[in-house]
């Protein structure tokens, strides 16, 4: 069947165009508004700025395809193989993408806003700029969390996201909106977070090992017990962040705000917080050993039973903090 | 009055102030290096003596408003702060204003008309200076003065406050010929500002304490922007300042625009501001103010420099020294303070096409979309985010974007999305237009 058949068939009111073989048809601009293609084979096809919003394409073979601009608001997507696809500026609002094969697809500024994602494979997809906003990417069952490993998520749109305990090991989610984001017991390692807004993020139990966080703002971020080990915090902002038990060792902190943080019993051994602001924070018990603390401003901070014995502390602010053996400094 | 009798009026003044508590932890943080938030500390501290202290430490009432605003844009409060600071330096202010009458016994501003200088041979430069410098919004003055001096924008209280006015003065005198040629040069700068109403009003009175340094130029030049009725019964007043607009302008206009009113009760009243008014703009206007770029301490031995004696940096100079990092880190554009890129986008995609936004957007700012691969490519490597972001630079208001937007929607194949597009840009623009 060609293009000219299927529009011709299509306006005439047939419908249903199941298992059809379309591989490489043009449908630039087509309006094929609700159509059933499901099992379709669309391999290679051309469906520039075409409509397909509300249409069927459960199962179809939608590989390289050229979806630019395409709109698929609602389309029903389940299984749909679209590994390689073109989808930049495409519109997937609302979409079923459940378990849908998008590896290495380009969703370049795309609109994801509210798609059911769960089951997806994003690995090594190029989600740059793209909205996700009320996107579903996990169910209860972990097997259903979508696979975004090695997927370039740079200012993308995730705010409010579930990611718990995904694995998102090295990706580059530098710049992205971030805020609230449920992070709970993710694999962060390596991540390239620079810049990203994390405000009201959960982190609690992430892993985030050598994960590249500098200039992001983490403003009261939920992280007891997150794992930063030699990560870059440069400049970051961790202003009233709740992250007692946390693993901070090796970090590069300097310039960073800590104002009002809860770092109770943090490890904060070999850390590097040179010109930072940790007014009003609760540092009960938290571990200095080594850390370079030079310039540091500890004003009524909290530092009851801390160990600073190795620390450096030279030019640091340190009125009204409460000191190691529980006395006041005036 | 001595020093002591009205320091003792201005604290029981302020100690009447609905903001008392927050009076003194400004006054407490400027004289004490750290911020204090237990009542009990403060209250037992005599508010007398912590003014005197502030009084000692800032010669200069430009010096004191530098001083709190510096802890201003610290706080996270800062529109609550900013009106706090404007409270304290409006009353200490009188505290300078006493001292600098006994010694120089200047003549009051109320002795002198506006039009004295015409007949002055001598320069009216150190007059005009001085009648800016008593301007409670002498702030905004030089903001405006600065940017028509050196065609840029100035946030900078420090940088403003420690200008040389003469020297403004008279680069303006040389740049711009007639006092024509400068109203038309103060009105291309306003209508790019968000707050036009306000600089109107500033730039209306520049324009009318500059007229001596114009003799040859006719006088009663205003700003076009801004035009008030010329109402019959201040008659004399108003002639000079609006006599060469026609009465339909001026109408027209008034209708449109609210803030009218409070022009035209400004001018007809010369140099009685309203004070509460103005003291709100300030505080607005001041909490949008931005940080120094420059690091704390060379800010410092800069003040040192001028006519200070017995001003010493504070004396926490390690403290100073984690300061100086700080005041980079949180240092921010303030055009773009409000607007939020991930909001933005998120409501064009709702409302139309992605990729027809972004060759909207591309189109708009660079020459119309080719269908060509290369093109494409181009396409790609541009963020949507960033295309979106450089209209709203580029275009100063809401009707400024419409245009171009609509025009280049029309130009594009299939008009009809591109306009739903345009639409969607508009839209979601405009809450962070003013």
């Amino acid at each position: 069947m060609d293009a000219q058949e299927l529009i011709r068939r299509y306006e005439t009111g047939e419908n249903k165009f199941q298992g059809v073989n379309l591989s490489g048809i043009n449908l630039l601009n087509a309006d094929l508004i609700g159509i059933d293609l499901r099992n379709a084979d669309l391999h290679g096809a051309t469906l520039i700025f075409s409509y397909l919003s509300r249409a069927q394409l459960n199962k179809a073979n939608l590989r390289d395809a050229k979806l630019s601009g395409t709109n698929l608001n609602q389309a029903s997507m389940t299984g749909v193989d679209l590994h390689n696809a073109d989808l930049h500026g495409a519109s997937l609002q609302g979409a079923n993408l459940r378990s849908a094969d998008m590896t290495l697809a380009t969703l370049l500024d795309a609109n994801l806003i509210e798609a059911d994602l769960r089951g997806s494979n994003l690995s090594g997809a190029n989600l740059t700029g793209a909205c996700l906003r009320g996107a579903n990417l996990r169910e209860e069952k972990r097997i259903y969390t979508a696979n975004l490993i090695g997927a370039i998520l740079c200012g993308v749109d995730l705010q409010g996201a579930d990611l718990k305990g995904a694995d998102l090991s090295k990706v580059d989610m530098s710049g992205a909106n971030l805020r609230e984001v449920n992070f709970r017991g993710a694999d962060l390692r390596g991540a390239n977070l620079s810049g990203a807004d994390l405000s009201g993020a959960y982190l609690t139990e992430a892993n985030l090992k050598g994960a590249n966080l500098a200039e992001s703002i983490l403003k009261n971020a939920k992280m007891e017990r997150v794992i930063l080990s030699g990560a870059n915090l440069t400049k970051v902002n961790l202003q009233g962040a709740v992250m007692p038990d946390a693993k901070l060792d090796k970090t590069e902190l300097s310039q960073s705000n800590l104002s009002e943080a809860r770092l109770n019993r943090a490890d904060l051994s070999r850390a590097n917080l040179r010109n930072s602001d940790l007014s009003k924070a609760d540092l009960i018990e938290a571990y200095c050993a080594r850390t370079n603390m030079t310039g540091v401003n500890l004003t009524d901070a909290n530092l009851s039973r801390a160990e600073l014995s190795s620390a450096i502390l030279t030019w640091v602010e340190w009125k009204g903090a409460i000191m190691p053996d529980g006395s006041e400094h005036d | 009055m001595s020093v002591l009798v009205l320091l003792d009026e201005i604290a029981n003044a302020l100690d009447k102030d609905s903001d008392r508590v927050r009076i003194r932890k400004l006054i407490f943080c400027a004289c004490k290096n750290r911020w204090e938030n237990d009542k009990g500390i403060l209250l037992s501290f005599s508010l007398p003596d912590l003014l005197l202290e502030l009084y000692q430490n800032n010669t200069t009432a430009e010096k004191l408003t530098a001083s709190l605003y510096k802890i201003v844009q610290k706080l996270n409060r800062k529109a609550e702060y900013s009106a706090v600071a404007n409270t304290i330096v409006t009353q200490l202010d009188q505290l300078y204003e006493d001292s600098e009458d006994e010694m120089t016994k200047f003549a009051t501003i109320e002795d002198t008309t506006q039009f004295a200088p015409f007949t002055n041979l001598t320069s009216p430069l150190p007059e005009i200076i001085r009648e800016l410098e008593h301007s409670e919004e002498k702030l905004r003055i030089r903001k405006l003065l600065f940017c028509t001096c050196y065609s840029q924008w100035e946030n900078n209280p420090q940088t403003l406050l420690s200008l040389n006015l003469q020297q403004i003065l008279e680069t303006i005198q040389q740049k711009y010929l007639t006092l024509n040629e400068l109203r038309l040069e103060l009105e291309g700068i306003i209508e790019n500002l968000n707050r036009k109403q306000e600089y109107a009003k500033i730039g209306n009175l520049i324009l009318d304490r500059l007229a001596p340094l114009y003799p040859h130029s006719e006088g009663g030049i205003s700003l076009s922007i801004q035009i008030s009725t010329p109402n019959s019964q201040d008659g004399i007043t108003m002639g000079t300042h609006f006599a060469n607009h026609s009465l339909e302008e001026a109408s027209a206009f008034a209708e449109e625009n609210s803030a009218f009113a409070a022009v035209a009760a400004y001018s007809s009243s010369g140099d009685q501001f309203d004070r509460n008014e103005i003291s709100n703009e300030i505080s607005n206007d001041i909490s949008f103010v931005t940080i120094s770029h420059q690091p704390e301490i060379e800010w410092e031995s800069q003040q040192a420099g001028d006519d200070t004696t017995n001003y010493t940096p504070s004396p926490d100079t390690d403290f100073e020294g984690k300061l100086t990092t700080k005041t980079k880190e949180t240092t921010t554009i303030s055009t773009i303070r409000d607007y939020d890129p991930f909001e933005v986008r998120l409501e064009v995609m709702k409302y139309s096409n992605p990729l027809r936004a972004k060759i909207l957007a591309f189109s708009t700012l660079h020459h119309k979309f080719e269908i060509t691969s290369q093109e494409w490519s181009s396409l790609r490597t541009l963020s949507f985010d960033e295309l979106l972001q450089n209209l709203y630079e580029n275009y100063p208001n809401i009707t400024a974007l419409e245009k171009p937007l609509y025009d280049t929607a029309n130009s594009l194949a299939s008009p009809d999305e591109n306009n739903q597009a345009a639409e969607a840009i508009v839209q979601a623009m405009k809450p962070y237009y003013p």
